[in-house]
């Protein structure tokens, strides 16, 4: 197996300069402050999932287990609700840029041999970043409502590939 | 008289971005115009007021591409504002995430140009993703090609992605002796991948131009001339493999010989489509009776180098720093290909120049008078340019001059004598990486954006 993949990834999907869409790099970041086992790694994919890595695990000699991708998803619900979905529902062209590859869907073809599963927030907003906030840590701007989600999806995305946190996340 | 035709959406690159074509009575490009048309990304705005520290990191999410060449460009020039030398061990891995980043990008490239070219010897397009021989071991060369990239980026990077170990004054931390005895095990197995890679891409792209005849991925053929894809503009590099930047004894790029033109300047003004063509791959032309206006649908400034428009990328640096001489998109094409092996013997002789045991933070981190700092990161397309004023540890200053800015105006002239519907060819060998290429935002004179549809 390649050396930046795992067994279990958990992989957070969007660009922090446009407000909620930065809410899987941000979940990312609340993960790796965890210690995970082994075959689990948490991955910051920004805005690179498609080419920077699902079309490498899709060719990859050994594949990856399973896959659990945090991204914002607008399903019509509340913002910061969060959604479970599986690949097979998703419309064309959702995890792929037409203009870059024109070929096929790289998630489509990576669900032939990894189960993906995908852990839908809801949005407030996607609007560019004004990005206001004078920390020097801060690098993610999500909204209210999606940070509040963040604990939430941590320990969703941890149930999936079955590593049990305790209650120790505050929901 | 002649036609005009829009190609949008262009296809195999990243980002958005269209042609508007003017073309004479046999489809030859009389004059082009290359446009971004991606939203615009703000990071001059949005990283004032923020810490030295944090924009970079901002500035490493403007695109999906370059993260790298972003956080190494960004950091260098709080370092040139706040003189901050850094030790050498960090600099040592630096080069070698530089490397990784090339290394990397220059194989994703490959699969975007594979399906324009031809199995060598039939009029066979190639399709990267088939299961066939000869072509599937090629895919999986390049496949492993792009992971030991980011492996390697991975180890000295922090991350694969988005490097987090880079910060301002060095690293944040070494990499361990098993990291250094990994980086230099992959960067070993890579050389021998890297040149049969080379070899194929070279002899794929030859046999490409020395056809009378070439189609966009498998569409109708056309007649192509012997000049395709020249330009007479020149060349801008400051180094090889790596950077320059103002804290240089000896610095490479020079400011004072930077202006920018606004689009209106320089793009062709309104024009109402006149051709059109429902078997272009994609349906990408638009229909005849539409409108195009470069003008006011450009989202970049036009960078000029001692007032012109200048190329940057691999050829850039070849023809600066090694006399390579081959015009054409394909020469250009050529270039990316030869510069596989440099990356990993660059790797190799950083990575046995490092000391997992030497520091690699600076030992004082000056915050900063406004002074004026800047880096040129030799980025995989090309000279990747942060310009920055920090005063006391907050930016007060942020400028992004990113290759397929340099290269947008160039690419336009290059596609002047081309037929229409090759353009494409022309525009994929520069490797386009558009979103991190848009920076214009229209204001008013209270500074209130007025240009919301580019802001979508």
């Amino acid at each position: 197996m390649s050396d930046w993949y795992a067994e279990n990834m958990i992989v957070g999907c969007g660009n922090p300069l446009q407000t909620d869409d930065g809410f899987g790099p941000a979940a990312i970041a609340e993960l790796k402050k965890l210690s995970l086992p082994e075959n689990v790694k948490a991955m910051d994919a920004g805005l690179a999932g498609p080419h920077y890595l699902f079309t490498l695990m899709a060719q990859s000699d050994i594949p990856v287990k399973k896959m659990v991708i945090l991204d914002i998803m607008d399903f019509g619900g509340e913002p910061g609700e969060i959604t479970r979905v599986t690949p097979d529902v998703l419309p064309p062209g959702s995890y792929t840029d037409p203009h870059s590859w024109g070929l096929k869907e790289p998630l489509q073809i990576l669900s032939e041999r990894t189960e993906i599963v995908i852990l839908g927030c809801q949005p407030e907003s996607i609007d560019i970043s004004q990005i206001d906030n004078e920390s020097d840590e801060a690098e993610f701007w999500v909204t209210e409502s999606v940070r509040k989600a963040i604990p939430k999806a941590v320990q969703l995305a941890l149930t999936e590939i079955g590593v049990d946190y305790g209650t120790t996340i505050s929901t | 008289m002649s036609k005009v035709v829009e190609v949008s959406p262009t296809t195999r690159h990243e980002g958005h971005t269209k042609l508007v074509l003017k073309v004479n009575d046999d489809g030859i490009i009389e004059r082009g115009d290359w446009l971004s048309i991606t939203p615009v990304r703000g990071i001059e705005k949005l990283a004032i007021g923020k810490t030295m520290h944090q924009a970079p990191k901002i500035s490493s999410r403007v695109c999906g591409i370059c993260p790298i060449a972003h956080t190494l460009a960004g950091i260098e020039a709080m370092e040139g504002s706040i003189g901050c030398e850094i030790p050498d061990d960090a600099y040592l891995l630096r080069i070698i995430l530089q490397c990784a980043n090339r290394l990397h990008s220059h194989a994703l490239h490959n699969i975007l140009t594979l399906p324009d070219m031809y199995l060598p010897g039939t009029d066979t397009h190639i399709n990267p993703f088939s299961k066939e021989e000869p072509v599937r071991s090629v895919a999986l060369r390049i496949q492993r090609l792009r992971e030991i990239g980011q492996t390697v980026g991975e180890i000295a990077g922090g991350e694969p992605i988005h490097p987090s170990n880079p910060r301002i004054g060095g690293m944040y931390k070494n990499i361990s002796p098993r990291g250094k005895a990994k980086i230099y095990d992959l960067a070993k197995e890579a050389v021998g991948l890297a040149h049969d890679q080379m070899e194929f891409m070279i002899t794929v792209l030859k046999d490409w131009e020395n056809r009378g005849t070439a189609s966009v991925a498998g569409s109708y053929e056309v007649e192509k001339d012997d000049k395709f894809g020249f330009h007479d503009q020149g060349y801008m590099a400051v180094d090889p493999l790596y950077a320059s930047t103002n804290l240089d004894a000896d610095p490479k790029w020079f400011p004072e010989r930077w202006t920018e033109v606004r689009p209106w300047d320089w793009y062709m003004g309104e024009q109402e489509i006149t051709l059109d063509d429902p078997n272009y791959p994609n349906h990408a032309t638009t229909p005849a009776g539409g409108k195009a206006w470069p003008q006011v649908e450009a989202c970049t400034a036009v960078p000029m180098y001692d007032g012109a428009p200048i190329e940057v990328g691999p050829r850039a640096r070849l023809a600066m720093f090694r006399n390579y001489d081959k015009k054409g998109a394909m020469g250009l094409q050529i270039a990316r290909q030869m510069e596989y092996p440099d990356c990993l013997y660059s790797m190799i002789e950083a990575v046995d120049a490092l000391d997992t045991s030497g520091a690699v933070v600076a030992d004082e981190i000056p915050q900063g008078d406004g002074s004026l700092g800047w880096a040129a990161n030799e980025a995989p397309r090309g000279t990747d340019v942060h310009l920055a004023k920090v005063k006391d540890g907050r930016v007060q200053w942020y400028s992004l001059l990113v290759p397929t800015t340099w290269n947008f105006p160039v690419c336009s002239r290059a596609l002047e004598g081309a037929p229409w519907q090759l353009a494409e060819v022309i525009v994929r060998a520069y490797d386009p990486c558009v979103s991190c290429a848009t920076h214009m935002m229209v204001v008013d004179e209270k500074k209130k954006v007025v240009a919301q549809k580019l802001v979508q």
